[in-house]
């Protein structure tokens, strides 16, 4: 068993070592100010008409329109619109790095990354998996030897079918139900 | 304009949520409901969002039950009695703040005054977008100043230029009487280079108008609302022209108050309309011609 003690934790190690850090991540992509001239920005309020003074409307909602690709992207997360203009942009930008590069997109690392979370949780549950089977087999192989002894004080022991058929005590009748059990394992 | 809400949409609000249905009325839909709820339980404690719906079920403005409204970077506190800042008044300011930029660069001292300020919204947003912050090493070359008549509204707006931590003054008075505030801007040691203003600007009529929205009659000042011609009269022959600013920008709703303030600058001016991005006029831009202002008809659709 202590022969390599090393192992998992070595393995474990390397594959936690390739999930890149959350702070290690590539920057998140920007609007720069040549993809904002091609920006089409509406105010969604919900009716048209009045406005000003004369009415009061809690609605921020943002629509950015990629004029180029037609991408389409709306926001109304905060009630503050300015802040709604801001997410707007970095999720339009994060889109449009989506299209244009997939591979190394930010979503793409972010994607393998957590991927990878999973894998490690998934490989370190099928070790604690694994884990309970063996503790589950040895406390089995313990009550089985328990069993056995008592057993065997009893007089009971079970024997291997030659030895039951030389000394006749094979017959299921004579035998009590939880021996029956072991002698059926026993064939 | 009321509008019949089917049944329908109660019952499936009530679906979603026991609260929902007391957003629909103010709200109209479903989505509008659900996104209002979601910013009460987000900002308010459990234990008064049962009130919080019932005093949005009578209209009662969302700002008034939680306290505030962003505005541009700012959080805007808001109290009954006093006018909530409204999107479009945020998204001229924000227009002007990138206009007026180089301009308060190159100075060595830039004063705006802003007229009628309310919570101080206006002044407040132009000192955070054009002073410069602790960080920068350079020192405070722009000062603000808000007057209002209201004392309500001049207390609040002192509070919030405590809570957003920006150095803007406020003075209690009234625009037609401008004697009193210019003595107390000459102790203050102030001198305006810029005038902004949002009058009171809905014509009685329009106001008792049945068909005028009736969350805002109900819930905020008519001081605030009701008002015409005479304030940009005021503002043009007792603030602009002795006080001999260049430029200024003053929210308005009507056409007619465009021409009525072209029609009283001299002709050493220019002046044009900004509308707003839901494509309604909302703010007369004026500037002295030839001058350094001539960067504010980047702001109008339609100059005059
Ligand atoms: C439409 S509100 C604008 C508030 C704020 N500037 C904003 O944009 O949210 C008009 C403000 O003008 C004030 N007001 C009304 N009559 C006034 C007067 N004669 N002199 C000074 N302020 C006045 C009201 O108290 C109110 O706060």
């Amino acid at each position: 068993m202590h022969a390599k003690p090393f192992s998992r934790p070595f393995s474990l190690a390397l594959l936690l070592h390739t999930i890149p850090k959350a702070n290690k991540l590539p920057p998140r992509p920007k609007i720069t100010p040549e993809t904002e001239l091609v920006l089409k920005e509406v105010f969604l309020k919900g009716g048209s008409g009045a406005g000003g003074q004369k009415i009061n409307k809690t609605n921020s909602k943002v629509q950015l329109t990629h004029l180029p690709t037609g991408l389409v992207v709306t926001n109304q997360a905060t009630r503050s619109r300015d802040q709604n203009r801001k997410i707007a942009r970095m999720i339009l930008a994060q889109k449009l790095q989506d299209m244009e590069s997939p591979e190394t997109s930010r979503t793409a690392v972010l994607i393998e990354r957590k991927q990878k979370i999973k894998a490690s949780k998934q490989k370190g549950s099928n070790r604690k998996q694994r884990e309970i089977e063996e503790e589950r087999a040895r406390k089995l192989a313990v009550q089985q030897a328990e069993m056995d002894r008592m057993l065997e004080e009893a007089g009971l022991k079970p024997k291997r079918q030659d030895e039951a058929a030389q000394e006749g005590i094979g017959s299921r009748e004579t035998k009590p139900s939880g021996v029956e059990k072991f002698s059926r394992g026993e064939k | 304009m009321p509008r019949l809400i089917p049944q329908s949409v109660y019952r499936l609000a009530a679906k979603h949520s026991p609260l929902l249905p007391y957003f629909i009325p103010a709200c109209h839909n479903l989505a509008a409901a659900k996104q209002e709820l979601h910013w009460v339980k987000q900002e308010l404690p459990e234990t008064q969002w049962l009130d919080a719906a019932r005093l949005r079920k009578q209209h009662y403005p969302l700002q008034y039950i939680l306290g505030t409204q962003p505005f541009g970077e700012l959080d805007i506190r808001c109290k009954p009695g006093v006018l909530i800042p409204r999107w479009e008044t945020e998204e001229w300011v924000l227009q002007l703040a990138r206009v007026l930029s180089p301009i308060v660069e190159s100075k060595q001292n830039y004063g705006i005054l802003d007229l009628c300020t309310g919570t101080g919204c206006i002044p407040l947003l132009l000192q955070h977008e054009l002073g410069s912050t602790i960080k920068q090493s350079k020192p405070q070359n722009v000062r603000t100043i808000g007057v209002d008549i209201s004392p309500l509204a001049v207390e609040l707006a002192r509070k919030n230029s405590q809570t957003t931590v920006l150095p803007t003054q406020f003075v209690q008075g009234d625009v037609f009487e401008p004697q009193t505030v210019m003595a107390s801007m000459h102790e203050m040691d102030f001198r305006p280079d810029f005038i902004t203003a949002n009058p009171p600007y809905i014509p009685r009529k329009q106001f008792e108008a049945s068909r005028f929205e009736k969350s805002v009659k109900q819930h905020e000042p008519e001081l605030a609302l009701v008002g015409d011609s005479e304030f940009y009269r005021t503002l043009v022959e007792k603030w602009i022209n002795p006080m001999r600013v260049q430029g200024f920008v003053f929210e308005l709703g009507e056409v007619h108050q465009c021409e009525y303030t072209r029609d009283l600058l001299g002709n050493d001016w220019d002046c044009g309309i900004l509308y707003d991005s839901n494509s309604q006029v909302r703010c007369v831009v004026g500037w002295v011609k030839g001058g350094e202002y001539e960067t504010l008809r980047g702001l109008c659709q339609k100059v005059y």
